[in-house]
């Protein structure tokens, strides 16, 4: 019996050793060919076509191989990581934020890009960069070396922060004049909660919600979570330092402010879970079902109108269409436009463009940028994109003439435009394919190339969207100690500024709020935003 | 005697407001449950064009167009084929292997039992993590096929030991009675055992089926070919477009081509349904297999 036992552990034991023995890989053999073949990775909505037309192209007109490699992009970081685990690193390498780029550099998975490589092989990159967005590409450097390319586009006409009114609900209450300031927005507030705007008779209407308090800590100058998109606090210069929004004294100002708004009834009590309620995040269901007359949500291009004199409604901003369909006359007195109210201080402030550094960005595999010729190679490929306009537009689209052409088309206000449009069966997507295949890194401007102006600049530019109304975080890297501290700091501030706004503290708490996001780590954030600000702006 | 039988017939007044209260409690938790389902359900006969921030109780414009557009799209159906595959071979394959190993696991004459047993029981307290999952399925050679799908997720640990348990509820004496007439273990197994634990396999065989309808993640992970993509990562591109904040550049054009809800709502219709459908046959196994196989540790 002794001895069957032992038997059977040893068995056991043996097996055990066996299927773990089976786990010891080998290395695929690397196919040789002349061609260089490159793999990728890119944002993409859908999972790429081998087949597509547009890669043949590509491949083609450059004699190279590509080969995406598929990863949805709402688990990209997780999925990346499992590759770049198991060996499977891509030559090209599209960065979903500044955190995976310094993560890449330290886990070695990326090379840096020598300047005078990009200087002798690709300056029509740098150029290209430069004519877009001026000197950005020094936020690219980790550790003082560059690792990355820009991601940017600038293909799609002026857009930003809309400040959105119901135009019937402001001739209802009396006022003809579009707000400008703090004082006239908090009047037309107060007069929507108050003065039953949508005529039903029941209190039932407030002045703003979430997103519409992003204008009054505008027009104190600075943006907390609970004002921007990206539901964190910028980090802004201040009298050459870089500070945190939400701990700058105006801000107290700010919640005192909207405390009273709240405790008069005039701010949506919903505000704390937002405007959308599901579905497709730019909807304000708020303001679409008449609840609040005044909106900052989504972007300026979800509220802008029908363009084309022969399209169809759905082709309008999202936002617009969906108004439009509960309220077909009020949504042609829908005022959109991108001024904040004109800081509290007095006068009105534009703010220099920000510049357009994205979260996303290229780096390229260590493998790849030590392969000395067929880096060189992807650098020249690039550099003939940027060369000139036609260039790109082949990459980006195909052949002029042939996959696409303009035409000229109808507005609804009878003006004449050129639209880009596919011809014959390439107006099929299926047939075209090429689908959000993204080659090129960015979407550059050609100052030298005749560019059309599209009906939405022209209804864009009047409402001031070319400008920059709103200020905007100038921190464009992440902070080393920010992982370890965020998630405890975001809380701290979440939980003071609804507590002030919903009167659950006083507005003097927001003092107390202060020391504690300091002592909870803010005062390190702080250091490492100034030394990261110091370096950007000596170096170069 | 007497009185105390009507006590026990008679409904008292707090009887009859605890059940009030309980069938209206009930009723709330049901309405909720089902409120959402039966929301995407109308949503799926709406027309695109009606004002979609609004809630309805039936399609304010009836339309089966957005049917029509979704059993159109050649990813749904071959999503449904490869989820189907994988299902069927997926449950066959992981019910026989579970029966298997908890056959000889409820034996007690099996040398070191429990310490097998425990070694089964430990993976359902300790995984390895997606990174040496993936090693192991890449490093196998299977990526890309659907045996990434159905291999590594064969054996459920906490199936086997319910599984186990049922076994160990069967009189030992049925074993010896076959063994009397000279049955083999692989025919005591499959004549006597397997017929008589019909509930406990039969409720297994719903777990497994329903997460192997239900998986995605693997899918996502282990295969690249997109026409061997299964049916939930078809519906989880086409609902969750555009629910996400997008700050990227490339979403300005992309924002132009959402799907409406309606499709999305009946994109989750179609691939829904089909597993609803299995419940009611197995339905009465069900309860009797969970039951039973907790009874014993």
């Amino acid at each position: 019996m002794k001895a069957e036992k032992i038997l059977t552990l040893v068995l056991a034991i043996s097996l055990a050793a066996a299927s773990l023995a089976g786990c010891a890989g080998k290395e695929q053999a690397q196919n040789d060919d002349s061609q260089y073949t490159y793999t990728m990775t890119m944002y993409q909505t859908r999972n790429s076509n081998p087949d597509a037309v547009m890669l043949k192209n590509i491949e083609e007109k450059y004699g190279i191989k590509l080969k995406v490699i598929d990863i949805e992009w709402q688990k990209y970081d997780e999925i990346l990581n499992l590759k770049l685990s198991g060996g499977e690193i891509p030559d090209i390498i599209y960065t979903k934020s500044p955190v995976s780029a310094s993560k890449y550099v330290q886990q070695d998975v990326v090379g840096s890009i020598p300047m005078e490589l990009l200087e002798e092989k690709a300056p029509n990159i740098l150029k290209r960069v430069k004519d877009s967005s001026g000197d950005i590409m020094k936020y690219y450097y980790i550790n003082g070396e560059l690792y990355a390319l820009p991601q940017f586009s600038v293909g799609s006409g002026p857009s930003g922060i809309p400040m959105v009114w119901r135009g019937d609900w402001l001739e209802k209450v009396g006022i003809t004049k579009t707000p400008e300031t703090l004082d006239e927005f908090e009047q037309a507030f107060y007069k929507f909660a108050n003065e039953d705007p949508d005529g039903n008779g029941v209190k039932d209407t407030y002045g703003l919600s979430a997103s519409g308090l992003t204008s009054v800590f505008a027009s104190y100058g600075y943006v907390p979570a609970l004002g921007s998109v990206s539901k964190e606090s910028a980090w802004q210069e201040r009298d050459g330092k870089l500070v945190f929004a939400a701990i700058q004294p105006e801000m107290k100002e700010a919640l005192k402010r909207i405390a009273k708004w709240y405790a008069d009834g005039v701010l949506d009590p919903e505000f704390i879970t937002g405007e959308n309620k599901g579905g497709y995040w730019a909807i304000s269901h708020q303001f679409i079902n008449g609840i609040i007359g005044f909106t900052s949500h989504g972007n300026s291009y979800h509220w802008e109108p029908m363009f084309y004199a022969d399209a169809d409604p759905s082709t309008s901003g999202q936002d617009t269409y969906e108004f439009s369909k509960l309220n077909p006359e009020a949504a042609k007195q829908l005022v959109v436009n991108a001024k904040v109210p004109t800081l509290v201080a007095g006068q009105e402030k534009v703010y220099e463009k920000a510049p357009l550094v994205k979260n996303e960005r290229w780096m390229f595999s260590k493998k790849l940028v030590n392969d000395k010729e067929k880096f060189e190679r992807l650098l020249e490929i690039y550099n003939d994109i940027y060369e000139s306009k036609e260039n790109f537009d082949y990459v980006k689209n195909g052949e002029k003439g042939v996959v696409w052409d303009y035409e000229d088309v109808q507005s609804v206000d009878g003006k004449t435009y050129k639209r880009t449009v596919f011809l014959g069966e390439w107006k099929d997507d299926e047939y075209r394919n090429d689908n959000l295949f993204n080659f090129a890194p960015f979407n550059p401007t050609f100052v030298e190339a005749e560019q059309y102006k599209t009906p939405r600049d022209d209804w864009a530019v009047p409402r001031g969207f070319d400008k920059q109304y709103m200020p905007y975080s100038q921190l464009y890297a992440p902070l080393p100690s920010a992982s370890m501290y965020n998630a405890e700091l975001t809380k701290i501030e979440e939980e003071a500024y609804t507590d002030i706004i919903t009167g659950d503290k006083p507005v003097d708490y927001f003092d107390e709020f202060v020391k504690k996001w300091r002592a909870a780590g803010g005062s390190v954030l702080e250091k490492e935003a100034q030394e990261w600000y110091d370096e950007v702006n000596s170096a170069k | 005697m007497r009185k105390r039988r009507s006590l026990l017939q008679r409904k008292t007044k707090g009887d009859i407001i605890f059940d009030i209260v309980n069938v209206i409690i009930l009723f709330i938790v049901c309405f909720a449950t089902l409120y959402p389902f039966y929301y995407l359900l109308v949503m799926s006969f709406t027309s695109g064009d009606v004002p979609l921030t609004q809630m309805y109780w039936y399609p304010p414009k009836v339309t089966l167009s957005n049917y029509a557009k979704v059993l159109s799209d050649s990813a749904i159906w071959n999503g449904f084929r490869n989820t189907i595959i994988r299902t069927v071979l997926g449950t066959a394959i992981s019910v026989l292997a579970v029966i298997c190993t908890a056959y000889p696991l409820s034996k007690k004459y099996l040398v070191h039992r429990n310490l097998f047993t425990s070694f089964v029981v430990i993976t359902m307290f300790v995984s390895g993590g997606t990174i040496p999952s993936y090693l192991l399925v890449k490093n196998m050679g299977i990526m890309d096929t659907v045996w990434a799908l159905v291999l590594p997720t064969a054996i459920s640990a906490y199936n086997v030991v319910i599984t186990r348990n049922f076994f160990m509820s069967i009189p030992a004496s049925l074993e010896e009675s076959a063994q009397l007439d000279g049955a083999n273990d692989i025919e005591i197994l499959f004549k006597i055992y397997v017929p008589v634990s019909l509930p406990i396999i039969a409720t297994i065989t719903l777990w497994v089926a329903v997460a192997h309808w239900n998986a995605w993640f693997d899918s996502l992970i282990y295969i690249t070919n997109s026409n061997k993509q299964v049916l939930q990562i078809v519906m989880r591109r086409i609902v969750l477009e555009g629910t996400q904040d997008m700050l990227n550049p490339d979403a300005f054009e992309e924002s132009m081509h959402v799907n409406a809800e309606t499709i999305k709502a009946t994109t989750v219709m179609v691939t829904t349904i089909p597993i609803l459908l299995v419940y009611p046959f197995i339905q009465k196994y069900f309860v009797k297999g969970v039951m039973v196989g907790s009874l014993k540790g």
